[in-house]
């Protein structure tokens, strides 16, 4: 039996919620900036933000660095801004929102209802532009933790969102970034405010729905000194035959003493087996450890998207300051990852970890890219990183692109990497002991994984392992 | 000197060559002045300014100074020596080894000419001298080769040397680049096509003086069941740039590349390397070592590149630098690209400065700091010249990576 001839995993969250939606029209054009900005009664300085975003935006010419391939983006050919339609234009509780909506949310197995929802986890739903609903609000806010969507923020704290937006990755970095703060929709905002453990894990799902939309988050948080958040992230869309993209920004700010610790379970839609749909998930990920002994920790399990070219980052600022990247990339049928991370050492004694896995069958691409800079003050820095690639198949690619710049001697820096198929001595042994193949290939590449699903938090672990297992499910002989 | 500068050199050179020869370097004059010094791949020389290489340069035509051939023959060794950048006459009397020039034999073999960076367009179109090298079926050739390439004079010389070993015969090859400390450029391309079942042995090492501007590039052409070992000491020199491209064809092919290079003072050393796995069965092992102190840079960017089809194939990486001082860079650039399956591959790469606790170590046996972090840094270049071979290669190399420890680095205390 053929490993490839048993891939073909379903993708379970490929249903369409048939909604009533309200869109501004295609394309993208100063108007439609000053739309979506006027839509949400943005304040000046904010309109003018976007403003300078989208010009810049225009004198930007698309990279092509990258290891994927995928035809020219038409960005007239985008929704920028799609809401479900309801009577009100601002869900001021759960109570306001479509019953569709919710039985979406349930269905993917998030419950936003108060009385159901699961304890210890305060969710942020987003749905297409717009967050439909935010769980424990007033049980967070009792600490002074802030957790809303980023257009609440706005509204109700503009000075913290003034003082961060923009200041860890500016519209100026790269093409989608300028893209971003160009036609940035809702995503979450997280303040934990100094001394304060968050008592709660949050949560933000991301769900695309809407036809031919793209979906432009962005995620802002920061960690005052001494305080501590754990932040999980989801992602799932429907099932189409057309690409859709979705270009996010988050932004971490850690200050003294604080850490983050922020998890992704991505999951969007990775086209048909043929490669045909799918969503290219372009998304900028940055973290900066401000402070003196500040954390950021970055894990991520991408197991869906088309197209995955994200390299979530620490700048490591702070004395003392930490980051890590535990990552999983699963690739199959025709889907293509560019993904990897950047440690950037400015501050002495920083010090950084990166575990990357990367696993590919049939005719899927896996790279990992990443750079690790010592700067020439960052005495005393130590850097360890190791990537690992798994093949399944013998039409998967498995590259990686380490690169390591190190201008200070104190600094000592690792890097390794390897990469070989499954091991059929191991099935092998497995099978002897009853297990089926695909019982074993599973256990193999949770045992390959382990390093990174151990750094989760417990229920997306277990979600995790299930999603490496759908994945693989039917595939494996 | 700028684009059009160079193109002129070439151009007043060009009545040195006849027939297919000129033929090609005309090609690649106009392909260089059209294109300049661009590589054919953005990324490869993105930490090498290349416009600063040929700065200061003049081009003077040579003159024959027959005193210098005496004085660097090497009786251990059969001696092919290129003063300026000129062939010496010389005549070689071994049974089984064949010297010609290039006109003989040209047509060559050359990669793709969309793989052919600026710098080999403007060495092309410089083509005057060059040598062919031909081992002959089943000969086992004990005195090893030395090919020298000296530098007496100011300015711009190239040299091309082109190796073929016939199928199962063995030879062990020196190459090495040094001057008489004038501030000069050496391009350098060699060739070599190993035969089915043949073995090779192929040191190069420079030693230039300071202001010495050295770019060779390397391509080897390994077929089944032959084996190539590439051993590169870069051991001086203002910039130092090597490019190797190792390409294994057939199954059974195996390609080694070790390489050391040592920096001080702003020099630089810039090792590009590429090993294309183009069949099944092929191995590979690569170990890159770099020693810098002062302000000095270094960098590696190592390819290991599997083509689909390719099973059951081992390629392993490791790049290693030790950093002597504050204020030298390193800059490390590994490089997997795997499209097929049944493979073992691996990489690693550290950079570090000296373990305090291992000169401690030593002090506490009663051995001076300053004579530990010497034992230390021999330690950890020698590795790399010990995976030489012949014995008389290996002597010879070992001498001068001692000698460049002692007298290039500080390693008497903390700097």
């Amino acid at each position: 039996m053929k490993i490839e001839d048993k891939l073909s995993s379903e993708y379970k969250y490929g249903f369409v919620t048939d909604i009533e939606t309200e869109e501004f029209p295609k394309g993208l054009s100063e108007e439609i900036v000053r739309m979506i900005s006027a839509k949400k009664n943005e304040p000046q300085w904010l309109l003018e933000y976007r403003l300078k975003a989208y010009r810049h935006w225009l004198t930007l010419t698309h990279p092509d660095w990258q290891y994927c391939k995928f035809p020219q983006i038409n960005f007239q050919d985008i929704y920028y801004y799609s809401k479900p339609k309801s009577k009100k234009d601002v869900y001021k509780s759960l109570d306001d929102v479509d019953s569709e909506l919710l039985e979406t949310f349930e269905k993917l197995g998030i419950n936003l209802t108060e009385q159901k929802r699961l304890m210890g986890v305060a969710v942020d739903a987003v749905f297409d532009s717009v967050s439909v609903g935010t769980t424990h609000k007033e049980e967070l806010e009792k600490f002074g933790v802030i957790f809303c969507s980023i257009q609440e923020a706005v509204e109700k704290y503009p000075e913290l969102v003034k003082k961060y937006l923009g200041t860890v990755v500016p519209y100026s970095d790269n093409y989608y970034a300028a893209l971003n703060g160009a036609v940035f929709s809702d995503g979450s905002f997280v303040y934990i405010p100094k001394g304060v453990k968050c008592p709660l894990d949050l949560s933000t799902y991301f769900r695309i729905n809407a036809k031919e939309s793209g979906q432009f988050e962005r995620t802002l948080i920061i960690a005052d000194e001494g305080s501590y958040v754990n932040y999980l992230e989801g992602c799932t869309a429907p099932q189409r035959d057309e690409n859709q993209l979705h270009a996010a920004i988050v932004e971490l700010i850690t200050l003294d003493n604080a850490e983050i610790k922020y998890s992704t379970v991505q999951n969007w839609y990775a086209g048909d087996k043929e490669g045909k749909g799918g969503i290219y998930n372009f998304v900028t990920k940055r973290g900066h450890c401000k402070g003196v002994n500040s954390k950021i920790s970055w894990t991520q399990v991408e197991a869906g998207s088309a197209i995955t070219w994200k390299y979530p980052s620490c700048v490591l600022i702070g004395e003392g300051s930490q980051g890590s990247f535990y990552s999983v990339a699963l690739t199959n049928n025709y889907m293509q990852a560019d993904t990897g991370t950047k440690m950037i050492h400015i501050g002495k004694n920083t010090k950084s970890t990166i575990i990357s896995k990367g696993i590919s069958a049939e005719k899927s691409q896996n790279v990992y890219r990443g750079l690790v800079k010592i700067m020439p003050s960052a005495t005393g820095a130590r850097n360890y990183s190791q990537c690992d690639s798994m093949l399944i198949g013998d039409q998967c690619a498995a590259n990686t692109f380490p690169t390591i710049d190190v201008k200070n001697n104190t600094a000592i820096v690792e890097h390794e990497a390897t990469t070989s198929k499954i091991s059929a001595d191991q099935i092998f042994y497995l099978q002897s002991r009853g297990f089926s193949a695909e019982k074993a290939i599973s256990l193999i590449v949770n045992g390959f994984c382990k390093d990174v699903f151990k750094t989760l938090p417990l229920e997306f672990s277990v979600e995790a392992v299930k999603l490496i297992e759908m994945k693989l499910e039917n595939s494996v002989g | 000197m700028n684009i059009q500068a160079l193109a002129e050199v070439a151009e007043k050179k060009m009545s040195l060559s006849t027939g297919g020869v000129k033929d090609f370097r005309e090609t690649h004059l106009e392909l260089f002045k059209k294109k300049g010094l661009a590589p054919f791949d953005v990324n490869s020389y993105k930490y090498t300014n290349l416009s600063s290489f040929f700065e200061g340069l003049d081009y003077t035509p040579y003159e024959p100074d027959d005193s210098q051939i005496e004085k660097y023959q090497d009786e251990r060794f059969t001696n092919i020596m290129f003063v300026d950048g000129v062939l010496q006459n010389q005549k070689i009397n071994i049974p089984g080894l064949n010297l010609t020039g290039l006109e003989e034999n040209f047509p060559l073999l050359y990669p793709e000419l969309k793989e052919t960076h600026g710098v080999s367009h403007l060495h092309h179109s410089l083509l005057a001298t060059g040598i062919v090298l031909e081992v002959a079926k089943n000969t086992i050739i004990e005195k090893p080769i030395r090919i020298l390439n000296l530098i007496t004079k100011s300015g711009l010389n190239c040299a091309t040397v082109f190796i073929k070993i016939n199928s199962n015969s063995k030879v062990s090859i020196l190459e090495e680049n040094t001057d008489q400390s004038v501030s000069h450029g050496l391009i350098n391309e060699t060739y070599l096509q190993v035969e089915q079942g043949a073995s090779l042995e192929h040191v190069q090492l420079t030693h230039a003086g300071a202001t010495g501007l050295t770019h060779t590039s390397t391509y080897a052409y390994v077929k089944k069941d032959a084996t190539y070992r590439s051993v590169i000491l870069n051991l001086s020199g203002k910039l130092n740039r090597q490019n190797v491209k190792m390409e294994l064809l057939e199954s059974g092919a195996h390609g080694e590349s070790y390489n050391l290079y040592f920096t001080s003072g702003s020099e630089q050393s810039d090792l590009n390397t590429c090993i294309e796995h183009k069949a099944a069965d092929t191995t590979s092992n690569q170990i890159a070592k770099g020693i810098l102190d002062e302000d000095s840079k270094g960098i590696f960017t190592g390819k290991i590149h599997i083509h689909p089809h390719a099973q059951r194939v081992a390629a392993a990486q490791l790049n290693k630098n030790l950093l002597l001082s504050k204020k030298a860079q390193v800059f490390s650039e590994p490089q997997l690209e795997i499209f097929a399956d049944d493979v073992k591959c691996s990489h690693g790469s550290t950079t570090g400065q000296l373990s305090d606790d291992e000169v401690f170590y030593f002090q506490a046996r009663g051995i001076p700091a300053d004579k530990a972090r010497t034992l230390l840094a021999q330690a950890f270049g020698i590795e790399i010249v010990l995976k030489i071979q012949n014995t008389l290669l290996k002597q010879r190399a070992q001498e001068f990576v001692m000698q460049a420890l002692k007298n290039k680095f500080h390693l008497g205390g903390a700097k």
